[in-house]
């Protein structure tokens, strides 16, 4: 791997939503293992920021880089491909896939990646993540806590260089969230993936190596707590 | 894969409804499509068999112009040099127990040419020698529980006579329906003494035949004979094809809103799965499967229903077609496993066809669609409902293509289809306008509710309102011709009285010493026959009065007025003509026809060309006079009075009386001849009918279906009104509202679609198929029906989801919904 190896760079991203310029030529870089943090205001732009460092969206200038490829380059199935390969995603409203068990959820990502034979995986990262009792049920049996570990596992699973997270403690309360972040920073930390993590909440920011501020389109770094 | 299919087969485990309606839907739909295909299938069959099997292809038939061929020519072509096998035959129509079945007399040491062939058998002998004794097919026998020996009592109209069963056969199918006896007896019983319907030869003699052939006889072969049953049935087929294109039209929609409403339902899951990388190919892939498992459980168990549904078409129609085109048709649907197997298939490639869309509407679901909270529902964009335009255009274009009927046919479906992608767009935009109207409380709030799912509501308002429109344009169209018919009728029917006889022939003696008699103020007359190409001849006696009967489309121009026509009519120099054969072989007013009479050609011009309903094929009207002279035949078919002044109709029975034919000729009142018209004109349309109550059946199916998919759907909905305290009962009228609203759209929705359909049907598609145009009149019972069922089902399916969501405690719905 050399030196300028990163696992996610963003080059001057700008993106303009119904008139409003979300994102003005902003510039990230986070390196394997590291922690970025991304705050600031409801309807700011967080979201869209993630969406493009995901490939889901695709911006309307600038160009973002994946463990050294540019999503912008890739037509949507290798696009596609690659999000499977080397990103994890966690989403606020956990958005598992209800007609499939937690352990089915958790293999999905394993069968993307043709892994499907290293069911072993499940077992340890539903352990670490203490949800090996609920591995044969279903998502709506889950409260809100359980399906956030679910989804941190999903994302996980397949130890994706990358981990994309869309405020995943903002539907638990305090002491639910607190070892949801314990989990996600211990996991994330081990298998030293880097992690882009957006939200409002300054404790889930706090565990994170640097954080940015985004206001006006652009990304201003902020002083660690 | 594996867990794609998995999360499919899970999705149904959770929503077993879903899974049930979906299976209902596609099932209703295949079953409508499958039952009219096969009914219509079986009726072709019946034609192109029972021509082929009876006459038998080498076969060369004589038959009179006037119907009944007299046994003498039979004996005078015997006895001449060189003349080939000749079979004598009789035929007529007679029912047994409600059963439309085919009398036919032979000589049983003859046979009929090479397919019956009783020459030395025993049963040749029980006919010969037992008076009444009838043969039958097992399969007859089986089905009116007849053994040997039974009595059996047929009828035709007033005509009645009973046959002892002498023997059971086993014969093909196409004389299943046969009742097989001596000449000598069919003519005793039945037809009348010295009288065939025909004499068969084998078609080597074709060429013998036609030189030996008396006057007023025609020669046909087995061929020409094929085609022209297949002329006269193809309004029946054209009408069968376009009600099976109807029914595909509708099975296709239905098949569509039910698959596009499980699609819509989980694009979440789908652009979550597309975000966490799942390829389209593999989600389009997963879908298909869906598709295809449904289509197979559903199209299976469509054809079991469509099956039973076709025996059940065939029932209706037998009667009607058998008395319309002398043919009896099969009892029950006989297909092969190969029919089947087409059908199956043909359904599976059409739920693949009428899903099109939704495939390539899964394929361009994106990714980001699903992590954004909440997702928002996309609906079709303005250029792509632009796109709906090109079909509608396409069809009014096929429609409007003189004289091509199939197009036509095509047309309307094309148009049905562009409209029904409209229709439901237009409709949700109006109730969204119209709920402003209702200044807020419950029903406004229940129609906003509503008006949120509206992506989800278009398939399946789509669907119900195309069912609803065909039910009442179907409807429509029948009750719109069935008063032009009345109409017709009345204004034709100008005697008092008509006079028939199967006892005596009616002769030129009969007529003029009824019309002698001081209380019958005029007579007119009519005789059919045919001319030597099969051309229906009427030879018409019109006194003063019955010149009204006629209404005229079209009086040659060199003619200054009625009288004029008269004159030149009465004279024998023209012809008037009817409307369905104008239009067939494209006559003009003032044109030449030649008629091939028994005396040679004989050409004239058309005087006029007027209304008539009796015939598809079309008629040529000739003064009496002329045709006596022509045809050298003196007989009348009927007779119609108009009594003098004073007189009433029973002095025509005090005539006939005194003139001793009172037990020979009936007296029919014109008031019954219109009841018996309208009762034949109503057991010809049963199918229609019948159609219009099943795609209705259907409409109430996807009505229901629809209404508590999304009444499951909108459960969390439901139980968080209930959370911030909606009573049980404000529940259960928002889904009530909800309900009939959706149900109120679709029957509005219906309304101008079946003016369309109504419309086509009537001013293009009948004057395509047979060759007259029906006066326009737009009959509303048929939307007063469609508001009732649309309205009675809609309250239904309310009954469920109100049910359910009321009495469920809203904490398990908020938790499991």
């Amino acid at each position: 791997m050399s030196q300028n190896h990163s696992a996610l760079r963003l080059e001057r991203v700008s993106q303009t939503i119904d008139g409003v310029r979300l994102l003005n030529e902003v510039c990230l870089t986070i390196q394997p293992g590291e922690k970025v943090a991304v705050m600031g205001r409801s309807g700011v732009g967080k979201t869209t920021l993630l969406h493009m460092a995901c490939g889901l969206d695709q911006p309307q200038a600038g160009q973002v880089w994946v463990n050294d490829r540019c999503l912008s380059e890739l037509a949507e199935p290798e696009r596609t491909r690659w999000r499977a390969l080397h990103i994890g995603l966690v989403f606020q409203d956990f958005n598992l896939i209800d007609s499939l068990t937690v352990k089915e959820n958790m293999a999905l990502p394993l069968w993307l990646t043709g892994l499907s034979d290293q069911t072993d995986r499940i077992q340890t990262m539903a352990k670490s993540l203490g949800i090996t009792a609920l591995l044969e049920r279903l998502p709506q049996a889950l409260s809100g806590g359980e399906k956030q570990r679910v989804a941190i596992a999903r994302a996980l699973i397949h130890e994706p260089s990358l981990v994309l997270a869309d405020e995943p403690t903002g539907n638990l309360d305090e002491t639910h969230a607190q070892s949801v972040l314990d989990l996600f920073s211990n996991i994330t930390q081990s298998l030293h993936c880097a992690v882009l993590l957006v939200t409002h909440d300054p404790m889930a920011a706090g565990t994170c190596h640097r954080i940015f501020e985004l206001q006006g389109g652009t990304l201003q770094a902020q002083t660690l707590p | 894969m594996k867990l794609l299919a998995l999360a499919s087969y899970r999705f149904f485990k959770q929503h077993p409804g879903q899974w049930w309606m979906a299976l209902i839907g596609i099932a209703s739909g295949v079953a409508v499509m499958s039952g009219v295909w096969l009914m219509q299938q079986a009726l072709v069959g019946t034609i192109d068999q029972a021509t082929t099997q009876l006459m038998g292809t080498p076969t060369v038939r004589l038959t009179a112009t006037t119907g009944e061929l007299d046994e003498t020519i039979y004996r005078d072509l015997a006895l001449k040099p060189g003349a080939p096998e000749l079979y004598p035959v009789i035929e007529a129509m007679v029912e047994l127990e409600g059963q439309s079945l085919k009398l036919l007399g032979i000589d049983p040491m003859m046979g009929l040419g090479s397919n019956i062939n009783l020459a030395g058998t025993a049963i040749a002998g029980v006919l010969l020698n037992e008076n009444q004794a009838v043969v039958i097919s097992q399969s007859l026998a089986g089905r009116q529980s007849l053994n040997v020996g039974d009595r059996i009592n047929v009828s035709a109209g007033n005509k009645r006579a009973w046959f002892e069963v002498a023997a059971i056969i086993e014969t093909s199918s196409a004389l299943n329906d046969y009742l097989l006896m001596d000449l000598a007896t069919a003519q005793h019983h039945w037809v009348g003494p010295g009288v065939l319907s025909a004499i068969d030869v084998p078609a080597y003699a074709f060429d013998w035949l036609t030189t030996h052939a008396p006057d007023q006889t025609v020669v046909t072969s087995a061929a020409s004979e094929q085609r022209r049953v297949s002329d006269l049935s193809r309004g029946m087929r054209t009408n069968l094809l376009a009600m099976s294109l109807l029914a595909l039209a509708v099975g296709l929609l239905v098949v569509y809103a039910v698959l596009s409403f499980l699609l819509v339902q989980r694009r979440k899951m789908i652009s979550l799965m597309r975000a966490l990388g799942v390829q389209r190919r593999w989600v389009v892939a997963s879908l298909a499967l869906e598709v295809l498992v449904l289509a197979l459980l559903g199209g299976g168990l469509g054809l079991v229903v469509g099956t039973s549904l076709a025996d059940g078409l065939l029932a209706l129609v037998s009667q009607p077609y058998s008395m319309l085109y002398g043919t009896t048709p099969a009892h029950a649907i006989t297909p092969t496993w190969a029919l089947y197997g087409s059908l199956w298939a043909f359904a599976v490639v059409m739920a693949f066809v009428s899903v099109t869309s939704v495939l390539v509407e899964a394929f361009r679901v994106s990714p980001a669609q699903g992590v954004r909270a909440p997702l928002k529902q996309k609906s079709a964009s303005l250029p792509w409902l632009w796109l709906a335009w090109l079909p509608l255009g396409l069809g009014l274009s096929l429609i409007f293509i003189p004289g091509k009927l199939p197009m036509a046919l095509l047309g309307l479906f094309f148009v049905l289809l562009s409209l029904s992608v409209w229709l439901p767009h237009l409709g949700l935009q109006g109730l969204a306008r119209f709920r402003h109207a209702l200044g807020g409380g419950l029903i406004q709030q229940s129609l906003i509710m509503l008006l949120s799912a509206r992506h989800r509501l278009k398939p399946a308002l789509a669907a119900l309102s195309l069912a609803l429109a065909l039910g009442a344009g179907i409807g429509m169209m029948v009750l719109g011709f069935r008063g032009a018919v009345d109409h017709w009728v009345e204004q034709l029917l100008q005697a008092d009285a008509y006079l028939t006889s199967d006892q005596m022939p009616i002769t030129l003696e009969v007529r003029d010493q009824l019309a002698n008699d001081p209380s019958i103020a005029a007579i007119s007359s009519v005789r059919r026959a045919a001319d030597v190409k099969g051309l229906n001849v009427l030879a018409y006696e019109l006194p003063e009065a019955a010149w009204a009967g006629f209404e005229w489309i079209a009086i040659s121009q060199s003619i200054n007025d009625l009288d004029g026509l008269k004159n030149i009519f009465e004279r024998g120099e023209g012809w008037l003509i009817t409307e369905p054969l104008a239009n067939k072989q494209n006559l003009e007013v003032g044109s030449l026809f030649t008629l091939t009479t028994p005396k040679g050609p004989l050409t004239l011009p058309i005087l006029g060309i007027y209304r008539d309903y009796a015939s598809d094929q079309g008629s040529l009207a000739m003064d009496d006079e002329t045709y006596i002279t022509l045809w050298n035949d003196p007989i009348k078919d009927s007779l119609g009075v108009y009594l003098a002044p004073n007189s009433d109709i029973g002095s025509i029975g005090g005539v006939l009386a005194s003139l001793e034919w009172d037990d020979q000729i009936s007296i029919t009142s014109k008031e019954t001849i219109r009841t018996e018209t309208l009762r034949v004109f109503d057991d010809t349309f049963r199918i229609s009918w019948a159609l219009a109550f099943l795609v209705g059946v259907i409409a109430s199916v996807a009505l229901i279906s629809a209404l508590l998919a999304i009444g499951i759907e909108r459960g969390r909905e439901y139980a968080t009104l209930r959370a911030v305290g909606f009573t049980q009962a404000q529940l259960r009228q928002v889904v009530l509202v909800q309900t009939l609203g959706l149900a109120w759209l679709s029957m509005l929705l219906a309304l101008p679609l079946s003016l369309v359909i109504h419309a086509v049907l009537s001013l293009v598609i009948q004057p395509l198929a047979f060759g007259w145009q029906i006066a326009w009149q737009l009959p509303l019972a048929p939307w007063a029906v469609t508001a009732l069922v649309s309205i009675t089902v809609g309250g239904l399916a309310s009954l469920y989801p109100a049910w359910f969501i009321s009495k469920t405690p809203p904490a398990r719905l908020l938790r499991t919904l």
